[in-house]
């Protein structure tokens, strides 16, 4: 592509033409002390809080605490060049960043600038960063399923669009995983999706990035990362500037999915902030308001009413727990914030138990309204008899001689347990999580060795899919099915398949 | 609580007797000479800022010195300060004092910065009229910045007024470029 001189010289008389230099009036102060990403300003006495401030050097900062005689910013950026008595500009602006359809597909930092070398991102505005949460009004229920693709997820702790689920769980055990597949099965799903690094390691960034985009993830997918060599206050604001342009979208009356990983990390930056701040400490050094920092960002996520477009952000955070210690401050600030949680348990993660879910102690608050009528028909009493079966398991321990009906419910626990197990980047389809359960309900897989129960349901899977793809629709559909649809044709068709799967 | 803090109630204080008294210009020349001294004169400001010595001996060292030259009223304050153990917030003090004391008598010091010294006839000329705008008897403190290359940069309290050659080199820049 060439590109001429008259062009350029074109382009040049056009901008010159059209400029007139303004007189620059600013209230300024001057820096007290600078250090570790905080700087301390005398001056800007009509400072806001929140207000953008732009430093002799370019860079900009965020004012968090206005005090007596001076005001408490963090900066958004290099601070190593400012120095004491540097001058500090007010904007007269609240943080925001730039939003817009061109953000879709990038990789952008905690303000909105591209990281993934792929030029300026297009934008069609600028969204404030903190902004309130939708009121009541402005909302209606959770009514909308959120398919994971994970069966253990969609049967047992259903999500709902607009619903807050935490995942949780110590370090190693699938956190991401879970996030990160759950993306991978919103395509074709027309739900846009965020994923908020906070203080990850870049090269986990990078083979997320790497994982998003060979599976096509990444043409309805935004990467917000604030890594953990930035300085806190990037880490600080990352969750809310993925916030802010997940709640553009939704405002459009798009669905958004949105994955905060991880919040304890923000909270630790959060601290870290306040403590240089000289904010009083709390339980555990965080200051008195990190409730309020997660609340205020969970609470933006919502299902709209109709009047306001039924755009919907349903919100993923993730927290990393010390040795399964649900009970340490921030995890359950954040259990109480969503509305349930996934909770992920090393011990079964080792056990070859993959997505390590507990299913005694994870729940969803609202998602059940959102499930379908197929997937509650054959879920519905999956929880108790997955409860039974570890009551039965831990009892049967102590002793070999087992009554034939304990032998029974062990055995089918067993096989239940082997069907919610899933290998990475593998999500069902809604009418494959059903048509599985409803296999291993009825008993049909009693029968079958445990470890080839993952390969029969694959095989079951792709034979109805040839075979009876309509079967396989109205499974996923989200009409009740009927007992004789069941009887006659579901369990039909099952008997069928087994019969020609044994005899291979 | 800061110094600043601090130094704005002792100077509020000070300043509202001294209105009182109608004594705001000697309180202001005899803040300024101690400030003057204290500067040039490193063995005394030692002496003042001093922890161990006792308060009541540089108390008398400075009563002896001051005494005679400066207002009472002064003098009492300075006494109050050695007193009271803060004499770490005089220059809080006497900044916040004389910022007080300035507007109270209608005079606004303004930071002038240009690229090069212009002639007392346009100095004069220039805060004139800006008296006019600002309503405030206005004094010129001029800076000499070159490499600001034209025009002038005003600093009146919190605010800047850049109407300098380089801002507007660097607006065009922006504007050529399109960034906002």
């Amino acid at each position: 592509m060439g590109i001429h001189a008259d062009e350029i010289t074109n382009i040049l008389k056009e901008r010159l033409a059209g400029f007139s230099p303004k007189t620059e009036m600013a209230e300024i102060g001057k820096i007290l002390q600078v250090g570790d990403g905080i700087a301390h300003i005398y001056g800007l006495t009509h400072a806001m809080a929140g207000e953008v401030i732009e430093f002799s050097n370019g860079t900009y900062g965020m004012v968090l605490n206005l005090e007596e005689d001076n005001v408490g910013c963090i900066i958004l950026g290099p601070y190593t060049e400012l120095r004491e008595g540097d001058i500090a500009k007010r904007t007269g602006r609240i943080v925001d960043l730039p939003v817009g359809e061109g953000l879709i597909g990038r990789v952008v930092n905690a303000i909105g600038d591209p990281l993934d070398g792929q030029g300026p991102v297009q934008f069609e505005e600028y969204y404030p960063m903190e902004t309130p949460a939708p009121g009541v009004l402005d909302r209606k229920s959770v009514n909308r399923p959120l398919q994971t693709g994970i069966i253990a997820i969609d049967s047992l702790v259903p999500i709902g669009r607009g619903q807050r689920e935490l995942i949780i769980g110590d370090r190693q055990t699938g956190k991401t995983a879970i996030a990160i597949d759950t993306i991978i099965n919103q395509k074709d799903k027309d739900v846009i999706c965020i994923y908020v690094a906070i203080g990850q390691k870049q090269s986990t960034v990078v083979g997320i990035i790497k994982d998003l985009r060979e599976l096509g993830a990444m043409e309805y997918t935004t990467i917000v990362v604030a890594s953990a060599s930035e300085p806190a206050p990037m880490l600080y604001i990352a969750p809310y500037a993925g916030c802010a342009i997940g709640e553009y979208f939704m405002k459009q009356g798009k669905d958004v999915l949105i994955i905060y990983d991880d919040l304890t990390k923000h909270a630790v930056a959060y601290r870290e902030i306040s403590l240089l701040l000289k904010r009083p400490p709390g339980r555990e050094a965080f200051p008195g308001d990190v409730f309020y920092l997660h609340s205020r960002l969970l609470e933006r996520s919502a299902q709209l009413s109709d009047e306001l477009g039924a755009g919907s952000m349903t919100a993923l955070p993730i927290v990393e727990t010390q040795a399964g210690d649900v009970s340490a401050y921030i995890p359950t600030n954040i259990i109480s914030i969503t509305d349930g949680q996934i909770f992920l348990e090393a011990d079964l993660f080792f056990a070859g138990i993959r997505p390590a879910i507990n299913p005694g102690i994870s729940v969803s608050r609202v998602g059940g309204a959102a499930q379908t009528k197929p997937m509650k028909q054959v879920s519905g009493t999956l929880r108790i008899d997955l409860a039974q079966y570890r009551e039965m398991a831990a009892f049967a321990q102590f002793g070999s001689d087992l009554d034939k009906t304990t032998k029974e419910k062990l055995d089918r626990g067993i096989r239940i347990m082997e069907v919610l197990k899933q290998g990475r980047y593998t999500p069902y389809k809604v009418g494959e999580q059903v048509l599985m359960l409803y296999t291993v309900n009825k008993g049909f897989l009693d029968k079958i060795a445990v470890n080839k129960i993952n390969n029969c349901l694959k095989a079951m899977s792709e034979y109805l899919q040839h075979s009876d793809p309509a079967l396989l629709e109205m499974l996923g559909g989200s009409e009740k099915l009927s007992e004789d649809f069941m009887y006659d044709k579901l369990e039909h068709v099952i008997k069928d398949f087994l019969a020609t799967y044994r005899a291979k | 609580m800061s110094n600043i803090n601090i130094g704005l109630r002792y100077a509020t204080a000070l300043f509202e007797v001294a209105k009182e008294q109608q004594n705001l210009t000697n309180v202001v020349s005899d803040l300024l000479a101690l400030q003057e001294a204290l500067e040039r004169e490193p063995a005394i400001l030692e002496i003042w800022n001093d922890k161990h010595l006792a308060r009541i001996k540089i108390k008398e060292m400075f009563r002896g010195a001051l005494e005679s030259f400066v207002h009472p009223l002064t003098m009492r304050f300075i006494e109050l300060l050695i007193d009271k153990r803060r004499t770490c917030i005089l220059d809080d003090a006497i900044r916040s004092f004389l910022f007080m004391a300035d507007a109270e008598r209608g005079l606004l010091y303004v930071d002038m910065t240009v690229a090069e010294r212009p002639s007392q006839k346009a100095i004069n000329y220039f805060a004139r009229d800006l008296s006019k705008v600002m309503k405030k008897q206005v004094h010129l403190d001029i800076t000499i910045k070159p490499e600001i290359l034209g025009g002038f940069i005003l600093m009146i309290n919190d605010y800047r007024i850049d109407k300098s050659y380089r801002n507007s080199l660097e607006q065009l820049e922006k504007s050529i470029i399109g960034v906002e």
